[in-house]
């Protein structure tokens, strides 16, 4: 892939990517190796992405990234945000305690439910699009989405926490 | 919720001075790779023949042409496919249950049998069954063809492992000037998980007998990822692989892993996750065809 090219996808995409591999690994450090690991695939390679696809696509390998390396067995996973939620201020500035509570309640979802609740919620993704990146039918997206809503409303309602 | 958890989020990023330091790494990577070239070219008849194979991934009905000498296995696993597939096609069928999420639970008085009852007329009026055949992999002698095969599939999404390494391979350019895939590689398919759904593949692939045990060394790794995630114990290889030889000489393995119940499970047919192999190998053709279904489980 061309340089220039690699490089305005990095100031664009980054932090998008970088929040997807954190939702994942629950690592800030994991999540930043990942992201950096994947450009430098791209700038290895002769992959070319299609116009109007590209944050999809390195969405796609982050997803792909991630799995591989908590299929590894290499880290330990932490659950996601913890870091962010006890930072504070370095991490969550102005937050009230209804969004530290969110993150709290997000971050305690199974991996599956987590990630797809981040792409259709923050990412903004449809849920064919969601299928796509994460190489599953939309029919298991719609269910990921309502499970994951259905903890996260008894979770609000009743402050249980989920135990799956 | 939307909102509230967008605003939450947004706040989560990579320092700038991370980001900063990120940036410099790939310029300098940059300044001092150089792209490895491609060892090989293909002749216009094989590139007509990835065009081929191309198409008809996409007009789902591939066919691929296989040495003869497999035939014989392929077409007793073949047989478990009700399905007319050419006889020299390597083959993988999907199925998919689509929908479902979409029936309605009857919370009138009734019987358990005539919910049932009501719930199964829904399913058969709303399913959509996607199927597919779609080539799996191959072992060619000629390594700029399989090469070139190993690129197309990882362009369609499917995720490559190759046998002379024994590990599962991402973005296949990077490893062509390593030769990862002279000994032949094999694809795992999409891993479908709706409630009642499953996937059922095929790969057909040569290999000695430490790349099988590579092989399935791998698939161990995989279940007890499985495992972990429901909060099993792992298994060792022998509890997981069973090995027997056939009438025909031909070496068996099959194992298999059922999760717990799903947590939400509504019916019964909402099955738990599972993973099943059965393995047949011929030692003396190297031929291995594996039998692989997939899925089941709520979400």
């Amino acid at each position: 892939m061309e340089n220039e090219a690699v490089l305005r996808l990095f100031d664009m995409y980054a932090d998008d990517m970088f929040r997807l591999a954190y939702s994942y690994l629950g690592s800030r450090q994991e999540a930043e190796d990942v992201v950096q690991d994947v450009f430098l695939k791209l700038i290895r390679s002769d992959i070319t992405i299609t116009k109007g696809k590209e944050k999809t696509y390195l969405l796609t390998m982050i997803a792909n990234a991630c799995r591989d390396v908590l299929k590894s067995g290499r880290i330990v996973f932490v659950e996601p945000f913890d870091d962010a939620i006890e930072a504070g201020t370095d991490d969550i500035k102005d937050e009230d305690d209804g969004d530290t509570e969110m993150l709290a309640a997000v971050a305690e979802l199974p991996e599956k439910l987590r990630i797809a609740i981040h792409l259709h919620y923050y990412e903004g993704y449809s849920i064919k699009e969601i299928a796509d990146i994460l190489g599953i039918a939309t029919s298991a997206v719609s269910m990921r989405l309502t499970r994951a809503k259905e903890i996260l409303k008894k979770y609000f309602e009743g402050g249980s926490r989920y135990a799956g | 919720m939307q909102d509230e958890y967008k605003r939450t989020f947004e706040n989560i990023r990579m320092s700038d001075d991370r980001k900063s330091e990120m940036r410099k790494a790939l310029e300098n990577e940059m300044a001092s790779a150089k792209k490895p070239a491609k060892t090989t070219r293909l002749t216009s008849g094989k590139k007509a023949g990835i065009a081929v194979a191309a198409a008809g991934v996409i007009a789902l009905g591939t066919v691929f042409c296989i040495p003869s000498a497999r035939n014989t296995i392929v077409a007793g696993v073949r047989a478990l496919f009700a399905k007319e597939v050419p006889e020299d096609a390597i083959d993988a069928i999907d199925y998919e249950q689509q929908g479902r999420e979409e029936r309605v639970i009857p919370d009138e008085v009734l019987s358990d049998e005539e919910v049932l009852e009501q719930i199964a007329a829904q399913d058969r009026a709303i399913d959509e069954y996607n199927e597919s055949v779609t080539v799996t992999s191959d072992y060619y002698a000629d390594d700029e063809y399989l090469y070139e095969l190993a690129v197309f599939y990882e362009q369609q999404g499917c995720t490559l492992f190759d046998l002379g390494k024994g590990a599962q391979i991402d973005y296949v350019e990077n490893y062509a000037a390593k030769k990862w895939f002279s000994k032949g590689f094999t694809i795992n398919v999409q891993v479908g998980d709706n409630a009642y759904g499953h996937t059922e593949s095929t790969c057909v692939f040569k290999a000695d007998e430490e790349q099988l045990h590579n092989f399935l060394d791998y698939q161990l790794t995989r279940i007890n990822y499985e495992r972990r995630g429901h909060d099993q114990e792992e298994v060792t290889f022998d509890e997981l692989w069973t090995k027997d030889v056939d009438g025909e000489g031909n070496i068996v393995y099959t194992g298999s892993w059922t999760g717990p119940d799903p947590e939400l499970k509504l019916l019964d047919s909402d099955s738990a996750r599972f993973l099943t192999y059965e393995i047949t190998y011929d030692p003396n053709t190297q031929i291995a065809v594996c039998l692989i279904k997939d899925g089941g489980g709520v979400g």
